[in-house]
């Protein structure tokens, strides 16, 4: 039988503007980015 | 989310979603122009899943080898106290399954107990987004804890690197990732964490 993880996610909403923030996080230090390089930064 | 749920897929496993409250959780933080995350929402079963997210009263727990909590600040108000959350983290654990949590997740395992009473992160290395990336967002003044003091408290060694780099810590079956660029790294140690426990 295939093995299951299960992902919790949360209920709440984010605040004001930080899913925003989050978003800027995401796509200035995308998740490729590896310890061993540092983020390219404009 | 999706970067995780690509890797968990890939290497074969089925995903179940869960959330406090049930049914739709919040989708915030979405970046179109990241392919992943636009191929996750333009899975329409893995979208159904996500809107349909179980209660945790609905989880059987011995039905999972491991527990995964998102990020996002939204989840250092209703992971922490969550009871029924923190007894399903704890059966998978003690059922020698992985207990896995990146960004703010890691909000889920400051209240999760074993068996003997003891933390779950005492004594453990542990990776968060810590209070210095909280101080880089500016929202320190905004969020109900300090996330790293707080694991620290709980009696978990911090490991870290500089703000936004990706970071993973795994001590024994938990599995910990620093920030949103640790998504990734944090799901290939558990398929690697799982594969060891065979």
């Amino acid at each position: 039988m295939q093995s299951k993880i299960l992902i919790v996610l949360t209920s709440h909403g984010q605040l004001g503007n930080t899913g925003v923030l989050q978003a800027f996080i995401c796509r200035r230090w995308p998740t490729r980015t590896t310890s061993s390089r540092r983020p390219v930064t404009r | 989310m999706a970067h995780p749920y690509h890797v968990f897929t890939q290497a074969g496993y089925a995903v179940d979603f869960v959330s406090p409250q049930g049914g739709a959780p919040p989708m915030d933080g979405i970046d179109h122009s990241d392919g992943m995350q636009q191929a996750f929402l333009d899975d329409a079963a893995a979208m159904a899943k996500v809107r349909a997210s179980l209660r945790p009263a609905e989880v059987t727990p011995a039905d999972y080898v491991a527990i995964f909590y998102a990020g996002g600040h939204g989840v250092m108000w209703d992971f922490p106290n969550n009871v029924p959350l923190a007894q399903i983290a704890q059966q998978i654990y003690e059922a020698q399954g992985v207990v896995a949590a990146v960004c703010h997740g890691p909000a889920a395992l400051v209240n999760i107990t074993l068996s003997d009473g003891r933390y779950l992160v005492a004594g453990k290395t542990v990776a968060c987004f810590t209070n210095e990336e909280e101080v880089a967002v500016g929202l320190t003044e905004v969020v109900p804890f300090l996330l790293e003091s707080t694991l620290a408290e709980r009696g978990a060694t911090i490991s870290k690197a500089p703000n936004f780099q990706a970071h993973t810590a795994v001590s024994e079956r938990l599995v910990t990732g620093q920030n949103p660029a640790s998504a990734t790294p944090v799901a290939e140690e558990m398929v690697r964490v799982l594969a060891e426990q065979g």
